[in-house]
């Protein structure tokens, strides 16, 4: 395996509950939560990985961190084995997991003193962190709101600065300032050679910060490319106003492979939605009247929608 | 090093050596009342001869009431047994269950240290509290004692007999309480684990009393771990009861060996 690889993540399966017979009867039921599920993270990356609530993006980040059991496959972190050398791994990850709970009768300063003798805490970077999140460090966590709580989670994860971050959700709770605030952190964390592994639902997040993407979709991954080879490769919106109301033969096109989608927006503008070899839709219309085409990358929502419907 | 026992003996203090202190503090009241109740003693010790009141005190039942010594492992052991089953199904179950209920065993364990050891550190804070109750015991008894002095002269206690008794009460909350985490890493579920670690201690409790109620059921009282290492025991052996107290530690050690080994190995589905 390659030193610029962090995490290794080959074939992993896990299935949830078992079936126990006895007699005729079966107790219990399966559900395959993951599935075969291959990828890699370079050292220095930020990689998001998508999916929808239930597709399997916790149970890989809990099986990682070793607190599942999966059935098959093998998961490497630093290339060491997760299971047998998981207290290793942990001196140098952080995490923030999609449901953070913090002690509550703990203020920030007690827990950050609290965490700092697990790993130690840069004190100087401790420092950054609290004038960019500007949360409370002397009331108790109860108090605090949950965005707030948010926060302190976030600073506990990042102020030792880990060499590998796995976090689950982090900007839930977050106002759109600190989320912009916590993205510049992360990216100057990829700068100093950080790598993060981060799930999110929001996918404008996703497409500003991260490297690549990975898509889960029912346990299984069904992408992983470069955000912007993504983005370029595998779908465009394309915008065209023709100049004046003719036919446009709308069945001709969509027997294109490249075309998803042709809709009639007016009786002069047409949308369509492009994947991959663009030359040969651009090899079609190129008889046709047009008045003006504007193609540009979809977003990462429509992608991802694409490969959910 | 040691940073989770450290973290819970700084911040559970209060609720942890509140049960310790109310029961030093009883201590005291019985002495307050002693000389007043001294006199009505041989009526009460006549009451205690009833087969209801000899099967729920077991062998504290062969207590004097009529002498202080007598009354003090009455007053204090009896209540001190159901003090043990109330905290030992309800403080060791929840050292775990509490944690997954409030988030936050997934952001603790994310931090190197074994899991094991994570929970031995927070249930050794359960168990250096609990020694007050042994130290609370002594000193109350010592100097309810010697404050009864002007009011009853013959009033005495035999403190090696006492130092022994108490250390009964810290040994059961080591074994009933590693019950009680046992059942809470297998359960992973607070409802769970308070339900079956309540059915089994309650049931110890129970089987003992019952037992020693009628010869033919004697036998039931051998399968609680109330029946070993007792006050009553002790106070009618008069002495360290070394077989006994080995059955008692054993078991604790052994549920506490399981319930580590348990955590460690088990995935955290929750």
């Amino acid at each position: 395996m390659s030193n610029d690889v962090v995490l290794q993540v080959s074939n992993l399966t896990k299935i949830y509950g078992k079936k126990i017979d006895i007699k005729i009867k079966k107790v219990g039921k399966e559900i395959l939560a993951v599935n075969n599920v291959s990828f890699s993270v370079k050292k220095g990356e930020i990689f998001g990985f998508l999916g929808p609530n239930g597709a399997g993006k916790t149970t890989t980040m809990r099986s990682i961190l070793n607190y599942l059991r999966i059935q098959e496959g093998s998961i490497t972190v630093f290339g060491l084995d997760h299971n047998k050398d998981s207290i290793e791994i942990r001196k140098r990850l952080g995490y923030i997991p999609g449901e953070l709970g913090l002690y509550e009768d703990f203020t920030g300063e007690e827990l950050v003193k609290y965490v700092d003798n697990f790993r130690p805490i840069s004190q100087e970077f401790l420092k950054e962190l609290r004038t960019v999140f500007r949360v409370s460090f002397t009331q108790k966590i109860r108090s605090l709101s949950h965005g707030n709580k948010q926060q302190i989670g976030l600073i506990l994860a990042l102020a030792s600065k880990p060499e590998f971050l796995i976090l689950d959700e982090p900007s839930i709770g977050l106002d759109p300032l600190m989320t912009a605030n916590f993205h510049k952190i992360l990216r100057k964390l990829r700068e100093e050679g950080i790598t993060i592994f981060l799930s999110s639902h929001d996918l404008s997040e996703v497409q500003s910060i991260c490297d690549r993407v990975g898509i889960i979709k029912e346990g299984k991954i069904i992408l992983i490319e470069e955000i912007e080879i993504l983005k370029r490769k595998f779908l465009q919106n394309v915008r065209i106003k023709l100049p004046s109301p003719q036919a446009f033969d709308e069945e001709e096109i969509m027997k294109l492979d490249s075309v998803i989608s042709c809709e009639r927006v007016n009786n002069t503008t047409l949308v369509l939605k492009v994947k991959e070899n663009i030359s040969e839709f651009l090899n079609w219309i190129k008889d046709i009247d047009i008045l003006r085409i504007t193609i540009e990358d979809a977003s990462l929502e429509e992608i991802f929608l694409h490969y959910y419907e | 090093m040691l940073n989770v026992y450290f973290k819970g003996l700084t911040k559970k203090w209060k609720s942890i050596i509140t049960p310790a202190l109310i029961i030093g503090l009883y201590v005291i009241m019985i002495a307050g009342i002693w000389p007043a109740l001294k006199d009505q003693a041989e009526a009460f010790q006549f009451i205690l001869d009833n087969p209801i009141y000899q099967s729920i005190l077991g062998n504290l039942a062969g207590s004097m009431f009529t002498t202080w010594e007598g009354a003090f492992y009455l007053y204090i052991f009896v209540w001190l047994e159901m003090v043990i089953v109330f905290i030992t199904i309800f403080t060791p179950t929840r050292l775990v269950t509490n944690e997954i209920d409030k988030k936050t065993l997934d952001v603790a364990l994310s931090y190197p240290i074994p899991r094991w050891r994570y929970l031995l550190e927070k249930y050794s804070v359960f168990l250096t509290y609990n020694l007050l109750y042994p130290i609370f015991i002594l000193i109350a008894g010592y100097f309810g004692t010697l404050a009864l002095r002007p009011f009853d002269p013959a009033a005495s206690m035999n403190y090696t007999l006492l130092f022994v008794a108490s250390i009964s009460v810290w040994l059961y909350l080591f074994a009933l309480g590693s019950l009680s985490i046992l059942v809470s890493t297998i359960f992973l579920d607070s409802r769970k684990s308070l339900a079956v670690a309540g059915s089994l201690i309650v049931g110890m409790y129970l089987l003992v009393r019952i037992g020693s109620a009628a010869e033919s059921i004697n036998f039931l009282q051998y399968i609680s771990i109330f029946h070993y290492f007792s006050a009553g025991n002790i106070m009618e052996n008069g002495g360290f009861l070394v077989g006994e107290f080995f059955i008692v530690f054993g078991f604790g050690l052994v549920c506490l060996i399981a319930a580590l080994w348990i955590f460690q190995k088990r995935e955290l589905t929750y």
